[in-house]
């Protein structure tokens, strides 16, 4: 049987990058076949783009520029994973599962009437032919889902794969800016995130420090912070750390929220309340530091200290320092 | 102007929830059911907009077991004008396309300018469904909204996009979808309880909506479905001065950092 | 002392001395500002090791405070200096006999789950702090905690018919027990009922549960003027016993309805949240009743209910009444009770007391018993604001015992009504507390500080 096709859609960032959960979707789409990137870029961005898809085992890619920043919503790119479905006849389509890979996995599934696996965990390939692996209910269960015949359109919950595909030189097939074939959305304005941070993104970052009421103040949260630099880790937060307004809801890790599966997670001052558990409980290890024996956050710890978090992350990132020299 | 909102019953996310491990479905007498935390936040930007401007009527549409007839009262008293349900045994565990597709049809029936959902349930997370509804309604989509401005011809408000955050604006008829950075939704007060016992609550069957849940096209299906084993507490230690260092010596030796 | 030797008396773990955790510990609701650090907290597992504390206490002449769920409203359980927190939240344990329908109960469940226990069995323990959710059974009996359904069912003292007691010198007692009769000796386990932890610790208690409550009709009725509305209050209380009887003023009603837009009325002088638990035929005849005497008493609006989940709904109005007024500043929570012909007077006073002092007062109140709860709000950065509110504190307790009422139906003296209390119940009755409190824990070791001036305990 001939390798299938598998269409990778990669969001280009404005700056020109692709985004954090690109390696992992390509390593997942290589599981179940060659992998098709498809990627609309800002102009003279994309041979670039293009090429770092293929770094990360793209072995063909569809490319639309855009003269402009997009003027619709989710538009562009539908039209773009359009076009690569009619020339490929993929056999699944994997998307971030993010606000806009949502929404084309969404509009892609009923205008090819396909069957959709939303926020999969994993993907692989039995006799039948493609499985989606999910799961539910703060990963208290798991699931598998197949389509009863045709493609498989899958949203891939960033960070959830591991697995990595070989670099490949791509061919790169260039289309044209297609009209939208439904009704769109406007873009009338993009405000660039001010906090141009270097940390790594949440959702694909390798190591999650998040802080939560435990930390006391705006200026407390300070401390998740530090460490997550100190680690290189990204930055989360827990619902009440956000209500509270210690930090933005974007850093929110839970039920509500983004769900994180990173290797390390360090949940500061978090006591772990069931909705946070949800967003955060498939990492590999578990680390919490909290005031309070009996937070529940301890339940599920690989390693918890009882104890003041501003004491002992201090001495922490001291220690792994020292380390490292 | 006719807005529809798309309300969903959850089991309570402060229970324990479970799935059915035969028919992979949730178990519905595992725990109580409450209005989606989101949907509430949907009712409200609707019921908001009723009370600034003329002649809007408010739509409520479910689809879902018998019980969720309670939960549709419940946002009636918050004040909807009328309530629509959609209750068919040949949708126990119908898959996303096939629940869009009932969605749209009701819609279409009931008649709309703009459809309001939340941005995805605390239950099934999936995120797709507002977006499916609108392509199925051939309207534009305006989803993961973390602020909302209705007015008589367009909604528009922000959301996440990579790197910042997208202004967007739709005409109307659209669909849009709502984050939970929306208002708290309103408590029902006495009269709208009082008041929601006389609104008009329809049933539709599939039937009636001129959908075939068995028509020959891809389905998502359930292979499998396992408990996860639930996770277990670790080393737990007291700091006595010393648990900075132990857990660097921890985060080492497991080589995670 | 050293902690070393209380550590090593106990099983491992129930000693806390790292500060960060203690600091849980210090304070309850009341937020006392004076609040002391203690020594050690111990959380204990069962009676012997209650008793195991109190005689190294006694030993060492130790302060200890015992503490349930530390969600006390008089400081009743704030830690003192050097002193053991004594806490009870680890004695969880709920037995439920159907047969004589008593529960034996240790100290640190939380009412909520006495009442799931019993109602696993088809039974009801009445008593509802409008904590019940985060407040321990043993707090309860050491404050005789009333609630909403006390007018009708009576408050914690009255399920009450055994206590195990943990004594000043470490022994422990059983009083009373599960008979409904019992007259031999004195009623001592009435004595610690109230006592706040003073005389000694409560490690045990045997409770009276009744048969489930039926599912309640609810009326709501709002007022244009306070008149009507207390008014309406005593033509209904001397004419029935609904099983809820609750008022709110208007800066309550305000308050709520900007946490909640639920629509209500932001013009209404008073509220009324009032529940029937007859049998559904009486229910509605004592409803209508009541909606007749509330709109022969000029109510501007009334509704009712007989579907509990609509009930339920409407008394959310009256259940978010003091996390609503506690959004608008910080909170002084009065705990005062009037005979019911004088709430109106009561109420009034307060208003004028509110106006005088310039801040703001809401009053909710538990009106079928006479017993209301003014919430003094102010804004914790002003001092002049504060300083007022205390002030306003104190003249609304003056004006309680004045209308001969009392200046804590259910919350306590704790430490922070300690300076009334002599006002309040007189010097004769003061002497026989500082006697009774001299004869059983002569050292005073037993929560000092609470209820009774130290100084006037000294042997």
């Amino acid at each position: 049987m001939a390798e299938q096709n598998v269409l990778v859609f990669l969001p280009v960032l404005p700056s020109g990058e692709l985004v954090g959960s690109a390696a992992g979707l390509l390593g997942a789409a290589a599981q179940l076949g060659t992998p098709v990137g498809v990627l609309v870029a800002g102009a003279g961005q994309g041979q670039a783009a293009a090429q770092a898809a293929g770094e990360l085992g793209a072995a063909k890619v569809y490319l639309t520029e855009n003269d402009d920043a997009p003027t619709t919503l989710t538009a562009p790119a539908l039209e773009a994973v359009a076009a690569a479905w009619e020339a490929t006849d993929p056999e699944a389509v994997l998307v971030p599962n993010d606000i806009d890979g949502r929404d084309i996995a969404a509009r892609l599934a009923v205008r090819t009437s396909s069957a959709v696996a939303a926020d999969a965990v994993g993907v692989h390939r039995d006799a039948e032919g493609v499985v989606a692996e999910h799961s539910v209910y703060g990963s208290a269960f798991t699931t598998e889902s197949a389509p009863t015949h045709g493609a498989l359109i899958i949203t891939l919950r960033e960070g959830a794969v591991e697995a990595r595909a070989e670099a490949a030189q791509p061919e790169v097939i260039t289309l044209d800016a297609a009209q939208p074939k439904s009704a769109a959305a406007v873009i009338t304005g993009f405000a660039e995130n001010v906090e141009a941070s270097s940390r790594p993104d949440l959702r694909s970052a390798k190591i999650v420090v998040s802080g939560g009421r435990g930390l006391g103040s705006k200026e407390g949260f300070g401390l998740a912070e530090q460490l997550a630099d100190a680690l290189g880790a990204g930055l989360g937060a827990s619902r009440a750390a956000v209500d509270a307004g210690y930090a933005p809801y974007s850093l929110q890790v839970g039920q509500t929220g983004v769900s994180v599966a990173p290797d390390l997670y360090i949940a500061l001052g978090i006591s772990g309340a069931v909705q946070h558990q949800a967003g955060m409980q498939t990492a590999k290890t578990i680390v919490a530091i909290n005031k309070d024996p009996e937070a529940p956050i301890f339940d599920i710890a690989d390693f918890g200290i009882v104890g003041d978090a501003f004491e002992v992350v201090p001495q922490l990132i001291e220690t792994i320092k020292a380390k490292a020299q | 102007m006719k807005i529809v909102v798309l309300v969903k019953e959850v089991p309570d996310s402060y229970g324990e929830r479970k799935l059915n491990l035969t028919t992979g479905l949730a178990d519905r007498e595992a725990s109580e059911k409450v209005l989606d935390e989101i949907t509430g936040r949907a009712v409200e930007a609707a019921v908001s907009y009723a009370e600034s401007a003329d002649e809007v009527e408010i739509a409520l549409l479910s689809m879902g077991p018998e019980s969720a007839e309670s939960t549709l009262r419940k946002t009636l008293a918050m004040g909807g004008d009328s309530a629509h349900h959609v209750v068919d045994e040949a949708l126990l565990g119908a898959d996303l396309t096939l629940t869009a597709q009932v969605l749209a049809a009701a819609v279409q029936k009931i008649g709309f300018d703009l459809v309001i959902a939340g941005d995805a349930s605390s239950d099934g997370a999936g995120g797709l469904l507002p977006a499916m509804v609108a392509e199925q309604l051939g309207v534009a989509h305006a989803t993961s909204l973390d602020s909302l401005q209705i007015s008589a011809e367009a909604v528009t408000g922000e959301r996440a996009g990579y790197g910042g955050t997208v202004s967007v604006q739709a005409q109307l008829p659209a669909v849009v979808s709502v984050t939970e950075r929306l208002p708290d939704p309103r408590f029902p007060g006495f009269k709208g309880i009082m008041q929601a016992k006389k609104k008009p609550l329809e049933t539709y069957s599939l039937a009636d909506l001129g959908v075939d849940a068995s028509a020959d096209v891809p389905r998502s299906i359930m292979l499998s479905v396992s408990q996860t084993p639930a996770r277990t507490a670790g080393e737990k230690i007291t700091d006595e001065g010393d648990a900075g260092k132990r857990l660097a010596e921890y985060l080492i030796e497991k080589k995670v950092v | 002392m050293s902690v070393e030797a209380l550590v090593s008396a106990l099983p491992e773990g129930r000693v806390v001395t790292d500060p960060a955790t203690m600091e849980n510990y210090r304070w309850d609701r009341a937020n006392d500002p004076d609040a002391g650090t203690p020594a050690a907290v111990v959380r204990a597992e069962s009676t012997e090791e209650i008793q195991t504390v109190v005689r190294f206490a006694a030993e060492h002449n130790i302060p200890v405070v015992p503490r349930g769920a530390g969600s006390g409203l008089s400081g009743g359980s704030t830690a003192v200096n050097g002193g053991i927190v004594l806490s009870m939240e680890r004695m969880r344990e709920i037995r439920i006999d159907p047969l004589t329908r008593t529960a034996v109960v240790q100290p640190g469940a939380f009412n909520a789950e006495v009442k799931a226990a019993a109602g696993e069995h088809g039974l009801w323990y009445p008593p509802d702090p409008s904590s019940f959710e985060f407040c321990s059974i043993g707090g309860n009996i050491a404050t005789n905690a009333g609630g909403l359904c006390c007018v009708k069912y009576g408050v914690t003292t009255d399920y009450v018919l055994g206590l195990k007691v943990v004594l000043a010198d470490g022994r422990a007692v059983q009083l009373g027990g599960p008979t409904l009769k019992d007259v031999a000796g004195l009623d001592l386990t009435k004595l610690f009922i109230g006592s706040e932890g003073t005389l000694g610790v409560i490690s045990e208690i045997t409770l009276r549960l009744i048969p489930a409550q039926r599912p309640p009709t609810t009326l709501v009725a709002t007022f244009k003027t306070l008149d009507d509305s207390t008014n309406a209050i005593l033509a209904i209380s001397s004419k029935m016993r609904p099983s809820m009887l609750e008022f709110m003023d208007r800066p309550t009603i305000n308050a709520v309805e900007d946490a909640t837009k639920m629509g209500l009325d932001r013009e209404a002088e008073a509220m009324l949240v009032i529940q029937s638990d007859e049998p559904a035929e009486f229910a509605t005849k004592e409803i209508e009743l009541i909606e007749a005497l509330c709109n022969e008493h000029n109510a501007d609006e009334v509704f009712y209910t007989a579907d509990p989940e609509e009930g339920e709904a409407f008394v959310v109005a009256r259940r978010m009444a003091i996390p609503a007024v506690e959004q608008k500043g910080a909170l002084l929570l009065e705990d005062v009770g009037v005979p019911l012909p004088r709430l109106g007077d009561l109420v009034r006073g307060i208003a004028s007391i509110a106006e005088a002092h310039d801040i703001v007062i809401a009053v909710i109140a538990h009106a079928g018993d006479g017993n209301t709860h003014p919430l003094l709000v102010f804004d914790p950065t002003d001092e002049d604001q504060k300083q007022r509110a205390h002030t306003a504190y104190g003249k609304v307790m003056d004006l309680a015992i004045e209308l001969g009422g009392t200046i804590t139906g259910e919350h306590g003296v704790g430490r922070l009504k300690r300076p009334w209390l002599s006002d309040y119940i007189g010097e004769d009755a003061l002497e026989l507390n500082q006697r009774i409190k001299r004869a059983l824990d002569p050292a005073n070791i037993l929560n000092p500080g609470a209820v009774l001036d130290p100084a006037t305990l000294t042997p």
